[in-house]
């Protein structure tokens, strides 16, 4: 860990070097396109994504962050699946940093005020171990959504799971439709029962 | 509860898997499952709800603004482990934190105890309370949470900072009944010579005056000028209006010291001091003695802030019901009510003598303000219809002019008496 001065800026500058990172990853790859209009379309939705992220970290603007994710988001996989055509890695690349953001913006937003202030030594110990836990947390996640979709790509390239025909999408969809449905009610449930 | 990054994520899902249906694109499919891995990975470790004992002491509960108050609050988790435990003990914006913190993450084990230790600094006067703890049990993933609020309040009064007026003389023109300190301009018991007269049967030996009987070949006794007590009615003026300036300094926070030390004054000299705030609600204190009296007053006090819209007029039907007609009455106002002078001319009226503090507004502006041309101008024109209202007020009262910034003894040490205008 950081020294105690060092751990507000350290999170503080996290989540905009994660910006910066797909900011400039959708530059580039925006830049790729030369349809002159499809071009201007995504480049403006950039912006407006960028100026949306930027401005969330004013007070009072917090709203313009869920709009600016849309737009970024927007830009970079329309770019991707109307002109360039979607790169697997690429994209589960992207969706992972942009969750690895959202992660860091949350962390930054919570332990930074708490590292700015002066910290007893064992209370500087059980926040280092909170923060150390989310980051293993997320890093775990962060791991697990980008190598098992990769498993999963492999196993259907190598014919194992045939999800190239239309009837096995759609299976394949109900199944993740399913999977999310329940790991939205299983907190719901478990805390009925408790 | 859901935060918004498990609804994102569960969102994003969605949208492409509903792309990947239209598009036929099984590489879309695919981008779907990282935010439902992700969501899944949370779903699998969701927050405790937490289920916490909480107690708060203070290091004392009455301090003077500006004093530190250590605070130390404990936690203990009665309930399940908790990941993450973000903790704020919510403190009123009046009281600075000085040390430590009042905020904190940490992982609470069940049956563990959790310790937040720091200081606050009033900065103003008041009745405030810290507390609810409020709690909040995190998914370290930050897709759920679980919040509780624990009912744990601690009380700190604050007394307003007394103005020093050790060496200032304030005392009624009018006297009671009662043994003081106030010359009466009448015989009685006192240590002022008075005048003589011939002595009278039963007169103490010690009174007789020698010499002049030694001259006059006949018994003469000393007379001294009684000193007895008076009645002082504080007149406090806290209206919205009277609200120029910052939390700290403004016309009331300034009023409220000097009714406080002149409070303290007058009952020093074994007065009576009773005291009426103008606020929201008309607020009073009856005339009574000794320091049960400066305690009455300063509680009170502390829960002056502005407020109400009342005319200044309005004290005249308390004084004239409640407090004893040859009171001198100290109104502390920043006459910024343009209704002032006729109040103050019908208590004068009234048969009572008035005596004016007026913490100055314009002084407090300046010090806040823009300096510049067009400022100076303002201020010239404003200090002139001030000028002009207290020089009008002077026929009736005694007016001091207070610039909050210097010590209110010094213009009142000017004030040898509180004698009524010529």
């Amino acid at each position: 860990m950081a020294s105690a001065p060092l751990m507000p800026v350290a999170l503080r500058i996290a989540p905009f070097v994660t910006l910066t990172a797909l900011v400039l990853w959708t530059g580039f790859d925006v830049l790729a396109v030369t349809e002159p209009r499809l071009f201007q379309t995504f480049a403006a939705l950039l912006v407006i994504g960028t100026l949306g992220l930027a401005l969330a970290n004013l007070p009072g603007w917090g709203w313009a962050q869920p709009g600016g994710f849309v737009a970024l988001s927007l830009s970079y996989f329309g770019a991707h699946v109307i002109v360039l055509g979607v790169d697997v890695l690429a994209g589960l690349a992207f969706v992972t940093l942009l969750f690895v953001h959202m992660a860091t913006r949350s962390a930054a937003e919570r332990f930074a005020p708490v590292y700015a202030r002066p910290l007893g030594s064992e209370e500087r110990i059980l926040v280092n171990a909170a923060l150390g836990r989310m980051v293993l947390r997320v890093a775990f996640a962060a791991g697990l959504g980008l190598l098992l979709p990769l498993l999963a790509a492999d196993l259907a390239l190598t014919g194992i799971v045939p999800a190239r025909t239309i009837p096995s999408a759609v299976l394949l969809a109900a199944a993740i439709v399913l999977v999310v449905a329940l790991l939205a009610i299983l907190p719901v449930l478990e805390r009925r029962t408790t | 509860m859901r935060t918004s990054l498990a609804s994102g994520l569960a969102t994003t899902s969605l949208v492409f898997l509903i792309a990947a249906m239209f598009l036929l694109s099984w590489h879309l499919v695919l981008l779907s499952l990282p935010p439902a891995i992700i969501l899944a990975v949370g779903a699998l470790f969701p927050p405790s709800v937490p289920k916490l004992a909480a107690v708060r002491s203070v290091s004392r509960e009455r301090a003077p603004a500006g004093m530190p108050v250590e605070v130390e609050l404990s936690i203990h988790n009665v309930g399940p482990a908790l990941d993450l435990l973000e903790v704020v003990d919510v403190v009123p914006r009046e009281l600075a934190l000085a040390g430590g913190t009042n905020h904190t993450i940490a992982g609470l084990a069940s049956d563990g105890t959790l310790r937040l230790h720091y200081v606050v600094r009033p900065t103003i006067k008041g009745d405030f309370r810290i507390g609810p703890v409020r709690v909040r049990s995190l998914d370290p993933l930050g897709l759920g949470a679980e919040d509780a609020s624990l009912p744990v309040e601690s009380r700190i009064v604050v007394a307003p900072a007394m103005e020093d007026l050790r060496r200032a003389k304030l005392a009624p023109r009018r006297t009671r009944p009662w043994f003081g300190q106030v010359p009466s301009r009448r015989i009685g018991i006192g240590t002022d010579f008075w005048g003589v007269r011939d002595y009278v049967s039963g007169d103490e030996v010690r009174r007789i005056n020698w010499k002049a009987s030694a001259r006059l070949d006949r018994l003469f006794t000393n007379e001294y000028e009684g000193e007895r007590s008076g009645d002082v009615v504080i007149v406090l003026d806290a209206r919205r209006e009277a609200f120029v300036g910052t939390e700290t300094d403004n016309p009331i926070e300034h009023g409220v010291r000097a009714a406080l030390g002149i409070a303290d004054n007058v009952l020093a000299s074994r007065n009576r001091v009773g005291l009426i705030v103008q606020r929201d609600v008309l607020d009073w204190v009856p005339p009574a003695f000794g320091r049960k009296q400066l305690y009455r007053i300063l509680d009170h006090l502390v829960h002056v802030r502005p407020g109400g819209e009342w005319p200044l007029a309005h004290i005249a039907w308390v004084l004239q019901r409640f407090f004893p007609q040859d009171a001198l009455v100290v109104l502390i106002s920043p006459l910024s009510d343009p209704t002032a002078l006729s109040a103050v001319m019908s208590l004068a009226a009234g048969g009572y003598d008035v005596s004016i503090i007026s913490p100055s507004p314009l002084a407090i502006e300046w010090r806040l303000g823009k300096q510049g041309t067009e400022h100076d101008t303002a201020l010239r024109i404003l200090r002139i219809e001030r000028e002009n209202l207290i020089s009008e007020l002077r026929r009736v009262a005694q007016v001091i002019d207070w610039d909050p910034s210097t010590p209110l003894a010094l213009p009142l040490r000017r004030i040898e008496r509180w004698l009524p205008p010529p």
